[in-house]
């Protein structure tokens, strides 16, 4: 019987022959921590005895969610996180650098056929590398950096075939919307997500982030692609070396599958509060907008803000609304200043955060009114995510964000 | 081990664990003072009407969302009898188990605000005496079960540190 990239990875990192459903300790190739759960894996790695980190080569640290930070509480806190990764002797991305996924995959931590531990759950974003990324909690963490092991059950995978190609305006964004909708909120939990296809090799490494790093919203274990020439010639562009990856057996077994005819999408908007509550941009045209976020480890790549700038050289935002950019890192930022984007944006008045989570995760950064509707291109709209309970999270694409931007109501890109 | 306590109901599926505690709260240098805003995005109030000891119930995929350790770790602070719902979320699910918190899956149904919960998760039920209510609990998987035993991830670790390798 054929193997899913999953149960090959697995079968690789635990040095068994396993299959879905298998539980196993598994080697992990790199582990990251961000500034959200690293006080308690510092703590809880505290309570090992002779603890030591097992590979400090294989650690990075990132300070991104409360970056720069927005009180004296989260001072402390990066302090404290920076004075551990000091001490070990670890990587330490401080703030202002990025978000941990973006920094990750542009400076070469992951790659294709790694594992990958993150105590994020968009960890799952590095599949985009063919690097399968799992979300972890902070003990799990402390256990990590003290083994490189942990505990894993081999997940069941669920196949995305892409067919056919986007067309103009309408984004990998809305292709996630899809089968977000397609699969629910809870259809890919404990799974794996596997995505193959003429139209995944049409998309750019940008476009297929965005594709893996939406699959937390089905509750995945993690989202991978084959590593194919796209993969390679990305990371010779930044100096890494090819490799070959991990491939599916073309008889390996799927929980389920799912095609999605990338020709007939039209722009998507996922409604508040719920982000399977999925409708063509559309059906909401003509509703007001108060804010417009356009960022995150979703969506704040440089593709994303070239492509908002299409909408918004040359133009002005309406009156009612706010538009807050936030870059994923800093390499993002400073080809956006070369590029002349950040002008653009300037004159259209916009805002520019420094890279780092922004407002996503309603910690600081352009928090919401009650009342108040906010388009955001980041990947949760619950109730309250970014500030108050009562103001709508509608989910869009940077292009859908950046044309609403200028209209001050919802309005479609085609 | 046969709990019992009052039962807190939230009929929903997909519950996310931004509505356990909100994004607002994870930045509190001591995290017990996050506890009294457990669920308040949901059920405002919630911490008032909640005394230690009390259970938990909920529908499907439970926790879903982030994967942030604030969401188990202070419904353990808050001294939470167990979790149940119909399934969890993987990351909950993990982080769970891996803290210590009684994590109960079962396909329960009926059951309102005040009912008195009992669980034998040994005996693998979970009931409503009053309301002659029974439902089966599902085992924890392998590992997963070992690991609650211990009292979760940490103690674990340190008594089998042997299998934390790849030969």
């Amino acid at each position: 019987m054929g193997k899913t990239i999953a149960e090959k990875l697995f079968s690789m990192k635990s040095g068994m022959d396993v299959n879905a459903g298998s539980i196993c300790m598994a080697q992990v190739d790199f582990a990251m921590m961000h500034d959200v759960n690293a006080p308690f894996a510092i703590d809880a790695f505290a309570e090992i005895e002779d603890g030591r980190i097992f590979d400090t080569s294989k650690v990075a640290v990132v300070l991104d969610h409360f970056s720069p930070a927005p009180s004296y509480d989260a001072a402390q806190r990066h302090k404290n996180i920076e004075n551990f990764s000091k001490q070990h002797g670890l990587k330490l991305y401080g703030p202002g650098e990025g978000i941990c996924h973006q920094l990750l995959l542009e400076n070469g931590h992951v790659g294709p056929g790694d594992l990958v531990a993150g105590t994020d759950s968009h960890t799952c974003s590095y599949g985009a590398l063919n690097a399968f990324g799992l979300s972890v909690g902070a003990t799990e963490m402390a256990v990590i950096l003290a083994s490189g092991v942990c505990w894993f059950r081999v997940p069941e995978s669920v196949s995305i075939e892409l067919v056919g190609a986007l067309h103009d305006g309408v984004t990998s964004k809305d292709i996630s919307l899809e089968f977000i909708s397609k699969l629910t909120e809870a259809g890919g939990v404990y799974k794996s997500l596997e995505f193959h296809g003429a139209g995944l090799t049409s998309l750019t490494i940008d476009s297929r982030i965005v594709l893996c790093n939406m699959a937390s919203e089905v509750g995945v274990k993690s989202a991978v692609m084959p590593c194919d020439k796209a993969v390679n010639d990305w990371r010779a562009e930044r100096g890494m070396p090819v490799r070959t990856g991990i491939e599916a057996d073309s008889d390996a077994v799927y929980s389920n599958s799912l095609t999605i005819d990338l020709s007939a999408l039209k722009p998507k908007i996922a409604l508040s509060p719920v982000i399977e509550d999925v409708v063509d941009v559309d059906e909401m045209a003509g509703a007001p907008v108060h804010q417009v976020v356009i960022g995150s480890c979703t969506n704040g790549r440089y593709e994303d803000f070239e492509q908002a700038a299409g909408y918004l050289r040359g133009r002005h935002i309406a009156d009612s609304v706010r538009l807050i950019l936030v870059p994923a890192s800093r390499q993002i930022l400073s080809k956006m200043v070369q590029e002349g984007l950040v002008q653009t944006f300037l004159d259209a008045g916009a805002m520019i955060l420094p890279p780092g989570c922004g407002p996503c995760a309603g910690i600081h950064g352009g928090l919401m009114a009650d009342g108040e509707v906010v388009l955001s291109t980041t990947n949760r709209n619950v109730q309250g995510r970014m500030g108050s309970k009562k103001a709508d999270i509608h989910i869009v694409s940077p292009a859908t964000a950046a044309i609403s931007a200028v209209t001050g109501k919802i309005t479609s890109p085609i | 081990m046969e709990i019992i306590g009052k039962a807190h109901v939230f009929p929903v599926d997909n519950l996310n664990s931004d509505y356990i505690i909100s994004g607002r709260y994870l930045g509190k240098a001591k995290i017990d003072d996050a506890i009294p805003h457990l669920f308040e995005e949901l059920s405002p109030g919630f911490f008032d009407r909640f005394s230690p000891g009390d259970i938990i119930l909920s529908g499907w995929n439970f926790g879903a969302g982030s994967t942030r350790e604030h969401a188990p770790l202070l419904l353990k602070k808050s001294g939470i009898g167990a979790v149940v719902a119909k399934s969890f979320s993987r990351g909950f699910f993990r982080n769970g188990i891996n803290l210590g918190l009684l994590l109960v899956e079962t396909d329960w149904m009926n059951i309102t605000d005040g009912d008195l919960v009992k669980i034998n998760m040994e005996e693998g039920y979970l009931s409503i005496p009053e309301k002659e209510l029974s439902f089966k609990t599902r085992k924890l998987a392998g590992i997963a079960e070992e690991i609650h035993k211990s009292g979760g991830l940490l103690p674990y670790f340190k008594q089998h540190r042997e299998q934390f390798k790849i030969r």
